[in-house]
């Protein structure tokens, strides 16, 4: 991503409309910290970033406004809070929580860091600084460097806004919300030339997914029983959830609306409730002692 | 009142394809994990920050195997826009609702990731960001640099960036600040 400074001052039309904005200034300060920092070429993830941002005064020269824009970058992002890192990691707590506590002692640390001079000394002498502001910078490195999974299922499969459950009932409903937050999002995903690479996908959910596969695979159950609903025998009921639970999603399957935890799913299907066919072809719950399909749009 | 676009008409057609992609990743068959990735950790500037590179670095690996090179400038500002989008989503989901200080730090952290991922991969082109810092430093000594700050803050509404106060709270800072400065 180079050159980016050059685009400083570019303006484009931005797909969505956008509520939360950064300022055309913060965004030239980020384009400018970006650059300073990879001019310096270390990575975060070691250490280095953090614990060379003290030795910039003296190793890219720093005076200015310029100046400003990046030892004031480096403050806000975390790196100038390393004392509360420090701190935070030696009292058991939160490294990450308090790199971002400390940001509000970061004048103090950035000066502290300023006076260290060259990259290596700063690496060498501010180990132990460097490490916790590496850590802060490493745990995202680690994240975003997952290998993508094999690629397997539609990569541009539609948005389903059913069918976006998240995991477990409240995150099953904000997942639905999300899903519709936006929806000239769902359009402008249409518009691209290229496509999205399968394993893009694939392992961007495997990256995100810190828990792991299990967590990932019990999520995506519980979500299709949620989906699915059945309550009782017919398509699918209690006894056969897991067979159940790997049926593809049927825009047909009339949703009651209500996600359910996974117990309270099994709950009602001790009830013993059916899905049936009703005049339109839709396919609809009918709940235990009920012989007729409802109408439409009741369920 | 919004900026009015001032690229040509195959930038912005990159940059839509750029963010549409990026929007089908996150609000396609990923979105519980993402949902759920921006839920759980502590930290929300972190996890937006991460949440956004991973995003922005599968758009660009997946436009690249489909052997299209993304301009820096679509990248950059198109994974801005991700981030912003990202941030109200969390907003309105109930997960965190970023002030304008906190969308700033997300985004240096974010750049900060990136980076690295960059750097990682054996991508970032070192030489070509340090020609960039030379230009921005001659920039910087004959006071263009703050002409053009300056008139990004009148666009900004005559913000001045939290970095610039957080520079300006650092005394060590401070001593190295060159006189003309506009930005204080």
């Amino acid at each position: 991503m180079s050159k980016i400074i050059k685009g400083i001052g570019k303006v484009f039309k931005k797909v969505v409309k956008v509520v939360k904005k950064v300022a055309p200034i913060v965004l030239a300060a980020a384009a400018v910290y970006f650059t300073a920092g990879a001019a310096l070429g270390v990575a975060g993830a070691a250490g280095g970033w953090g614990a060379a941002a003290g030795s910039l005064t003296s190793s890219l020269g720093l005076t200015g406004t310029l100046g400003s824009v990046v030892t004031g970058a480096i403050t806000y992002a975390g790196y100038g809070a390393v004392a509360g890192g420090v701190v935070s990691g030696i009292s058991g707590g939160s490294v990450l929580k308090g790199m971002q506590g400390g940001a509000i002692t970061g004048a103090i640390t950035g000066g502290i860091m300023g006076g260290l001079s060259g990259a290596g000394a700063a690496a060498n002498a501010g180990s132990q600084a460097g490490t916790g502001a590496g850590s802060a910078a490493g745990a995202g490195t680690g994240a975003t460097s997952v290998a993508g999974a094999a690629a397997e299922g539609a990569v541009n499969g539609a948005v389903n806004a059913a069918g976006a459950t998240g995991v477990g009932a409240t995150a099953a409903q904000t997942a639905v919300q999300a899903a519709h937050l936006a929806p000239e999002v769902l359009a402008a995903k249409t518009a691209g030339k290229y496509m999205l690479i399968g394993n893009a996908v694939q392992g961007l959910g495997s990256g995100l997914s810190a828990s792991g596969a299990a967590k990932e695979q019990r999520a995506l159950q519980e979500q299709r029983y949620t989906n699915y609903d059945t309550g009782g025998v017919g398509l699918m009921n209690a006894g056969d959830a897991v067979q159940g639970a790997e049926t593809p999603l049927n825009g047909n399957v009339a949703n009651t609306g209500q996600l359910q935890s996974a117990g309270e799913r099994f709950a009602r299907g001790k009830q013993a409730g059916r899905f049936v066919q009703d005049e339109n072809g839709r396919i609809v719950y009918v709940p235990p002692g009920q012989q007729e399909p409802l109408p439409q749009g009741s369920v | 009142m919004d900026e009015q676009p001032n690229v040509s008409p195959e930038e912005q057609a990159q940059y839509d394809e750029f963010v549409g992609n990026a929007y089908a990743l996150i609000y396609g068959d990923s979105h519980e994990s993402i949902v759920e990735r921006l839920s759980i950790d502590e930290e929300p500037i972190q996890a937006l920050a991460q949440t956004v590179t991973q995003v922005v670095r599968r758009v660009v690996e997946s436009a690249r195997q489909a052997g299209q090179e993304l301009s820096s400038d679509v990248v950059f500002q198109g994974g801005v826009e991700v981030l912003e989008d990202l941030a109200a989503t969390m907003g309105k989901l109930g997960i965190y609702d970023f002030s304008d200080e906190e969308l700033e730090q997300a985004t240096y952290v974010a750049m900060d990731l990136y980076r690295d991922v960059e750097i990682e991969a054996g991508e970032l082109d070192q030489q070509a960001h340090q020609e960039d810092w030379q230009t921005l430093q001659q920039a910087n000594e004959t006071g263009e640099f703050d002409a053009v700050m300056q008139d990004l803050q009148a666009q900004s509404g005559g913000k001045e960036p939290g970095a610039l106060s957080a520079a300006a709270a650092q005394p060590e800072q401070a001593a190295h600040r060159g006189a003309g400065g506009l930005l204080r």
